[in-house]
């Protein structure tokens, strides 16, 4: 019994799964075995993945270089176009998958600072560098959301009193990185008055293309000392993502909630990372989320209820004309 | 799964211990009568070594080593049985594969190490079978439960991994006395049924732990029942005790602890544990 016990202690095939070969073949198909296997979202980025393997395998052989490699590799996933998708590679600038947020040929047209110093009213708050709030013209209240991360926003309850005063709330989610997505839940639950479905996650659980698991609901419950229930101006742009969408799928079910801006980045689906045998770290998407209208937005991004968009020529004045309308609106 | 049916798999299993852990107890208060009891605290520290493979978030092995793990043993000598609370823990840097370095935002970034944690609680009771005192043969169960938990540190977030298994083992143990300061111990016990928490398949609950309430709450809930052909484990040891004092022993001993379940994605843990101490007997 001894000489068995100490055998198994020493022998890896007996004790656990074998390893896939770590040479450029072996890295190829783990990677995409595991996307064709846990990726969520193909059919909603109208990508087949089957041929996207007869594409590229081809260019991969035991003399492909790291470089070759990394190119092959990230020249596939690029099909998805998906913010969620990501490729840390040794030596190399971490890849995005989305073409946007690797190019950013939009990224200037939103500058917080600009928002900082030609629009807040001087008595505003800085949190971390993640929460900022104030007043427009004394009578607008306005929140940007840098990202989501971290511990649970303490803020909300004090910035909610201040504000009961105001026309109307302006909640910026522009340039929204993302992150945990129940620090969205208690920012939208003062905003709420009844229970109301906001989204679903479906994640995937198995390896077959259909191999869903069971629909996870997600509401809006009010929730702290007081709610805000007066006019909401919700600002969005391409930059809006993850968690950020997140948010904003609850705040569209509100009656009191209007959105101004851009179609979202288009990634709501939950971010996991995974490792190939040479330990390079990549990125999928695991779940579905659909909005409480029946629709996933995963790819096109969440409409908003007004498009508009600024200019280089309007920020190089100093102007945030989204903003702008966003105030005009809230004033009438 | 319905929770219904969860609460109802559940609500059996635990029937089930305690109607054990009862009889166990009665069993263990006949002896106690006609012999008093001799108990004993051990404190151990050990040099443990990881290895571990879970395909939900790598197809690598990971593997490392730390010193001092920690034990703390309870046991309760009864004329025709022993009885033990046992609480273990340790905590190793483990690695995968190497530590690439990559740049984000402008910024050198390398991968660090990623952390393997361990958590044993377990009671059992082993009733004596043989009635020789030199070799003495134990048959018994234990009531575990354990959580191993690795902190996979991806280089820009990181993912907990984890099993959390709740089991019934039935154990066998022997205790050899060399002469009257020395002797030899060999164990093995091994799960009949578990209830066992795994991560999703191809999402992070972290979130959903945080929606739902309690972390291990949450864990319960989602705990599918297991029975030994699913929820593989074994824990074999052998450890040599030698008599300082009547007050005092010195432990040593090598643990090997192996568990592998497959749901969503296999898991594997192997480790290999050498542990000295103290114990004092009163």
């Amino acid at each position: 019994m001894f000489f068995y016990i100490t055998a198994l202690a020493s022998c890896d095939t007996l004790l656990f799964e074998e390893v896939p070969s770590n040479d450029p073949e072996g890295n190829f198909e783990s990677l995409w075995t595991t996307f064709n296997e846990r990726y969520a979202v193909f059919d909603q980025r109208g990508v087949n993945w089957q041929d996207l393997y007869n594409q590229y395998r081809p260019q991969v052989n035991s003399n492909t270089t790291d470089d070759q490699l990394f190119q092959t590799i990230t020249s596939m996933l690029a099909h998805l176009d998906d913010a969620h998708v990501s490729l840390m590679a040794k030596g190399k600038t971490f890849w995005r998958g989305h073409k946007e947020f690797r190019e950013q040929t939009y990224n200037l047209l939103f500058d917080f600072g600009l928002i900082w110093e030609n629009y807040l009213d001087p008595n505003r708050t800085n949190i971390n560098n993640q929460y900022f709030y104030g007043t427009i013209n004394s009578d607008i209240g306005y929140l940007f959301i840098n990202h989501l991360s971290g511990d649970e926003p303490q803020f909300i309850d004090e910035m909610i009193s201040s504000m009961q005063d105001k026309k109307g709330i302006i909640i910026d989610l522009r340039h929204n990185g993302g992150g945990d997505f129940t620090n969205g839940e208690v920012i939208v639950s003062r905003f709420a008055g009844q229970s109301t479905l906001a989204f679903s996650g479906i994640p995937k659980n198995g390896p077959g293309p259909n191999d869903f698991g069971e629909t996870t609901d997600y509401f809006i419950q009010a929730e702290g000392p007081a709610q805000y229930t007066k006019p909401v101006i919700v600002l969005t742009d391409r930059y809006t993502l993850s968690a950020g969408e997140s948010l904003l799928l609850y705040f569209r079910v509100l009656p009191n909630v209007t959105v101004i801006g851009e179609n979202t980045a288009g990634a709501m689906g939950e971010r996991i990372e995974k490792e190939m045998p040479n330990g390079w770290v990549y990125s999928i998407t695991g779940q579905l989320i659909i909005a409480a209208d029946g629709n996933s937005y995963e790819g096109p991004g969440i409409p908003p209820d007004v498009q508009a968009v600024n200019t280089f020529e309007g920020m190089e004045m100093g102007k945030d004309e989204v903003l702008d309308l966003a105030i005009e609106r809230l004033q009438q | 799964m319905k929770p219904k049916l969860q609460l109802l798999k559940l609500s059996v299993l635990v029937l089930f211990i305690m109607s054990q852990n009862y009889a166990l107890s009665q069993i263990d208060a006949h002896f106690l009568e006609a012999s008093p009891s001799k108990n004993s605290i051990s404190v151990l520290l050990g040099l443990h070594f990881n290895r571990s493979q879970d395909l939900v978030f790598s197809p690598n092995i990971y593997q490392g080593s730390a010193v001092p793990a920690l034990s703390l043993v309870y046991e309760r000598q009864a004329k025709n049985g022993k009885h033990r609370i046992l609480l273990a823990y340790d905590n190793i840097e483990v690695i995968g594969p190497d530590l690439i370095s990559f740049d984000l935002f402008g910024e050198t970034r390398t991968r660090i190490p990623s952390q393997a944690s361990q958590i044993n609680i377990h009671y059992g009771y082993a009733h004596r079978m043989s009635k020789n005192e030199k070799l003495q043969f134990y048959l018994g169960g234990i009531l575990e439960a354990k959580i191993h938990l690795t902190n996979y540190e991806f280089g820009v977030s990181d993912d907990e991994g984890y099993i959390f298994a709740n089991s019934l083992h039935a154990w066998v143990a022997a205790t050899y006395h060399v002469n009257e300061k020395s002797s030899f111990q060999a164990e093995l016990f091994s799960p009949v049924i578990s209830l066992v928490s795994r991560p999703e398949y191809a999402i992070v609950d972290n979130e959903e732990i945080q929606h739902d309430g309690s972390d291990i709450g949450f864990l319960y809930q989602k705990g599918e029942l297991a029975s030994f052909d699913k929820y593989k484990a074994i824990n074999f040891s052998i450890g040599y005790t030698y008599e300082l004092s009547s007050f005092t022993h010195l432990k040593l001993g090598y643990r090997l602890d192996y568990l592998r379940y497959t749901d969503p994605l296999p898991i594997s843990v192997l480790k290999n544990n050498f542990d000295f101490g103290l114990s004092f007997n009163f």
